[in-house]
């Protein structure tokens, strides 16, 4: 379906621009110019050029915390990309079973985000009882799992999304075949989430590494500052009215995000070259 | 059921394993009488334990399969759950009734009630059986087993690299043991991991590789005079005896100080292996001169059954029979000998119909997969089992929630604490401040769904339908501002809301969720659009409908299912997003999430609180009711345009 060319699209596009423009980005711009004052009240600010930044990048802490967030997103990452497709790939197809599944899969999505590190909380002090929070390994151990039980559910539905969308040819044709169950996930599942779970893992990375209510409202950042993640260093500062190095600090990881979604973006592009390239040769190939 | 007994099963082994199983029930009735400090009772516990789990991990190794390192690890895999991890989950499943309806020894668990249940289930997951103790064997010759799987592709070419390997094991395994102490209940660590898949494990496994080198010998094979079984048995029975007091440590559990293999507590480095080892020769020998009763070697291949069953008079039998034993029979020595064996043999007795039962009824649960039984009757598989876990893993959390918030809590009032309640949820009805967040929340995400759906229709209609200067940026613009944490932008659109008189209203909420939901919908509607064919369009148009006409009155019906989703995925980052609405609510309008942690003070309801949380995730829970069909029915999302 070829696609018509028309700049009137940009019509189309208005409403959302200027809505996205309002809360977005002039939001940003403002922040922006923020970042080089020293802000002492709204109206009245020094210029302090790039002292804000060379602070924020210059000390060792924000690079422990950088580390730290890096740390986190990659246990998180490791632990529900996986698991998220596991399950989308054995939830039933279709039936009332499936939508039940559904719903209850959906339930830690639906939780007010302050209220899930409180229902860990609870959960935890009945488990294992107080103390937990004073020890770096368990505090880690619990914000992690917290993270899985509350978000593998947006992989999982994600993917169930897209495999759902697989016509039921293509197993029967599997299993004419004799194909294994792996190689039945490898060779027509898999592709076929490809799109999804590379937007997954864009979504859950950048959810991650700016990860801020759950590992604050848990155990504030402690014990020591040994679950402090970026977000809720720039949350502190926020908190604590240094509206200039908030702002470089933002800036900083506006920055940082917009080369992730980048770099992401370039991939994506060349996964979709590459599929247009097989589409083509497909196409070629059969005429004869 | 003994109708299928595998032709290939070694008679001796299965009447060893009969003898091995008899020695826990004794060896665990005999550990009451040895907790209630009778003489008798703690010398006879303490030669038992010197070498019967011991027993089983060799006779493990002399009946394990040398194939098993060629399978591929799928195989691997499933061969360990059918046999070992679902019997241990059904059985555990099957002892978390009785305590239900009996009291028993639970180590402090608090049972029946749902805070012993869930440490119990905890405890369990971590390595603990705490519904059935006695089954902890179970896991941990997973374990071993996964040792072996590693291991043994490396020793099987000879039988000298074999010996070795169980010497090398035993000697890390007991120095990791000395060196990690994982496990030590005086130091407060979890209970479990020891035996899991660390040192017990490997200590284990050397004697693991012992049964497989004594079956690569053949050892007890073929025709054996028991001109020579009988010095070599008496032998072995002496050099048990005069050993296993002189093992007197380091042991890791201070708190028997005996070779207690569940608490990898090994004791003497030297003494421990040789006493078990002559142990485990004893039995062998015992039972190469037993003959192969049928009951008997019935027992001996129901094991696992029986290790289960065993948790009965664990709990629930043994320590009042103990008590009842000493106080009304006698505590001499001789008499509790002749005792421990009635009741050892009453306690199998009493289990066989149990086994029986089991058997016929769900042998694929109980580790014999092959066969069917008259409940289950087919072979069973296991699709289910991972949404089923993963749900149950979910709800986990939220079962002490719920709980929480239907009992009484705040000390003081007019009903005691504890009490089943409504109370919570009609205090919050009568709050009206609490029903003020509820309806604040519900009023800012519908503003936010309204504003953000039509917006989104359009920009997804032209994204589907139209390519145009700069398309692919607009896009990548889009997303990254779906990607801005919320924490960076919130100072300057607090600032900008109070100019124009839009801070504590649902609409600046509304307002500042479009940031990330307007992105999201715009994605999620795109895909339904370019679903719907362009062709349809055209014919629309050229039937003489105005665009506005055909868009409203054609287009809009046909995406009501991208218009659900959208709608679900828009609820569900707003509803439950907190830091815009903390921020941009400082004096009223304070959304669900807010509402809750206001209700924090010196003395906080938590009954209240939990109530508050219950209801604020029912409104979403309706809300995927009505989209569930469309979510189910599926959706292709493309990753961008």
């Amino acid at each position: 379906m070829a696609k018509v060319r028309n700049n009137k699209a940009w019509l189309f596009l208005l409403p959302a621009i200027v809505l996205l423009g309002f809360v977005a980005v002039l939001p940003l711009m403002m922040v922006a110019q923020y970042s080089f004052f020293d802000v002492f009240h709204i109206k009245s600010k020094v210029w302090v050029g790039l002292d804000w930044y060379r602070d924020v990048l210059g000390s060792i802490r924000f690079w422990e915390t950088f580390g730290r967030s890096m740390l986190f997103s990659a246990i998180v990452l490791t632990i529900e990309i996986p698991l998220g497709i596991a399950i989308a790939v054995t939830i039933p197809k279709k039936g009332a079973l499936s939508a039940l599944c559904l719903v209850c899969m959906s339930l830690p999505l639906l939780v007010p985000w302050n209220m899930i590190a409180m229902i860990w909380h609870v959960f935890l002090a009945l488990a294992f009882g107080a103390g937990w929070t004073l020890k770096i390994i368990p505090t880690w151990a619990a914000i992690v799992l917290m993270d899985v039980w509350h978000w593998t559910s947006l992989v999982v539905l994600l993917c169930y999304s897209s495999l759902t969308t697989i016509p039921s040819a293509f197993y029967q044709a599997a299993a004419v075949d004799g194909a294994s169950r792996w190689n039945t996930f490898r060779y027509i599942e898999l592709p076929k989430m490809k799109a999804v779970l590379i937007m997954a893992l864009l979504l859950r990375f950048i959810d991650s590494f700016m990860v801020f209510v759950e590992p604050f409202r848990l155990n504030a950042g402690g014990p020591g500052s040994s679950t402090t993640f970026l977000a809720m260093e720039l949350g502190q500062e926020v908190v604590s009215q240094d509206y200039g190095p908030a702002s470089a600090r933002a800036v900083i990881y506006f920055i940082m995000i917009l080369t992730l979604s980048w770099a992401f973006k370039k991939a994506l592009a060349a996964h979709e070259s590459r599929k247009m390239r097989e589409k083509m040769v497909v196409a070629i190939r059969k005429p004869a | 059921m003994t109708a299928v007994v595998p032709t290939k099963r070694i008679a001796t082994i299965d009447i060893a394993r009969f003898y091995a199983i008899a020695l826990v029930f004794m060896g665990h009735f005999v550990e009451e009488l040895m907790l209630l400090k009778n003489p008798a009772g703690m010398s006879l516990y303490k030669f038992i334990y010197s070498f019967h789990m011991l027993l089983f991990a060799v006779l493990a190794g002399y009946v394990a399969k040398e194939e098993v390192v060629d399978w591929p690890v799928a195989k691997f895999i499933d061969r360990c759950f059918t046999t070992r991890l679902l019997p241990f989950i059904f059985l555990t499943l099957v002892m978390m009734i009785p305590p239900l309806f009996f009291e028993g020894k639970f180590f402090g668990l608090p049972l029946p009630s749902l805070v012993g249940y869930f440490r119990g289930t905890v405890f369990t997951v971590f390595g603990l059986p705490s519904f059935c103790v006695p089954s902890w064997f179970l896991l941990m010759i997973i374990g071993v087993e996964i040792v072996h799987y590693a291991a043994f592709r490396y020793l099987k070419t000879s039988d000298l690299k074999i010996l070795i390997a169980a010497l090398l094991f035993y000697v890390a395994g007991y120095w990791l043991n000395l060196k990690l102490d994982i496990f030590n209940p005086l130091k407060g660590r979890i209970v479990g991991w020891n035996y899991l898949f660390i040192h017990g494990a490997i200590t284990l496994y050397a004697f693991y590789l012992l049964g497989i080198l004594l079956r690569r010998r053949r050892f007890l094979v073929g025709k054996v005079s028991i001109k020579r079984l009988l010095p070599a048995a008496v032998i072995a029975f002496l050099a048990v005896l005069f050993t296993y007091q002189l093992n007197d440590g380091p042991f890791n559990f201070h708190v028997y100080n005996y070779v207690v293999i569940m608490f990898a507590s090994y004791g003497h480095f030297l003494l421990f292996p040789f006493t078990a080892i002559a142990g485990c020769a004893l039995i062998l020998l015992l039972s190469r001169m037993t003959r192969a009763q049928k009951t008997i070697v019935w027992l001996g291949q129901n094991t696992m059954l029986l290790m289960f069953l065993n948790g009965i008079f664990y709990h629930y039998i043994n320590p009042p029979l103990a008590k009842w034993v000493l106080e009304g029979i006698s505590s001499s020595g001789p008499v509790i000998l002749i005792l421990s064996g009635i009741v050892t043999l009453v306690s199998l007795a009493l289990c066989m119909p149990l086994v029986y039962l089991f058997n016929t009824l769900v042998p694929q649960l109980v580790g014999k997969p092959k066969l069917t039984g008259l409940i289950l009757k087919k072979p069973l598989h296991f699709r289910w089992l991972p949404p089923t876990i993963y749900i149950l893993f979910l709800f986990l959390p939220l079962l002490p929630l719920v709980s929480v918030s239907l009992h009484v809590t705040l000390r003081g009032g007019a009903t005691p604490v504890g009490e089943f309640t409504l109370s919570n949820y009609i205090r919050i009805f009568q709050n009206p401040v609490l029903t003020g967040a509820i309806l604040n929340s519900i009023a800012y995400v519908t503003l936010n769904i309204l504003i953000t759906i039509p917006v989104a229709l359009l920009a997804a209609y032209a994204f589907s339908r139209y390519t145009f200067v700069g398309d692919k940026h607009l896009f990548f613009g889009f997303l990254a501002v779906r990607m801005t944490p919320p924490v960076v932008m919130v100072l300057p659109v607090f600032l900008i809301f109070l100019q124009l008189d839009l801070v504590n209203k649902p609409l600046g909420i509304a307002l500042a969720h479009c940031a990330f939901n307007v992105p999201i919908s715009i994605w999620v509607l795109e895909s339904f659009f370019s679903a719907i064919p362009k062709e349809f369009d055209e014919t629309a148009l050229l039937d003489g409908y105005s665009f506005l006409r055909f868009f409203v009155r054609i287009m809009i019906p046909l995406m009501a299912p991208g218009i659900a989703v959208a709608a679900f995925f828009c609820f569900m980052f707003s509803w439950v997003e907190i830091v815009f609405a903390r921020v941009l609510t400082v004096t009223s309008g304070k959304p669900i999430g807010m509402a809750i942690s206001t209700l924090f003070s010196f003395r906080t309801d938590i009954g209240l609180v939990m109530a508050m949380t219950v209801l604020s995730i029912i409104p979403g829970v309706l809300m995927i009711c009505f989209a569930r069909n469309h979510i189910a029915k599926g959706f292709t999302i493309r990753a961008g345009s």
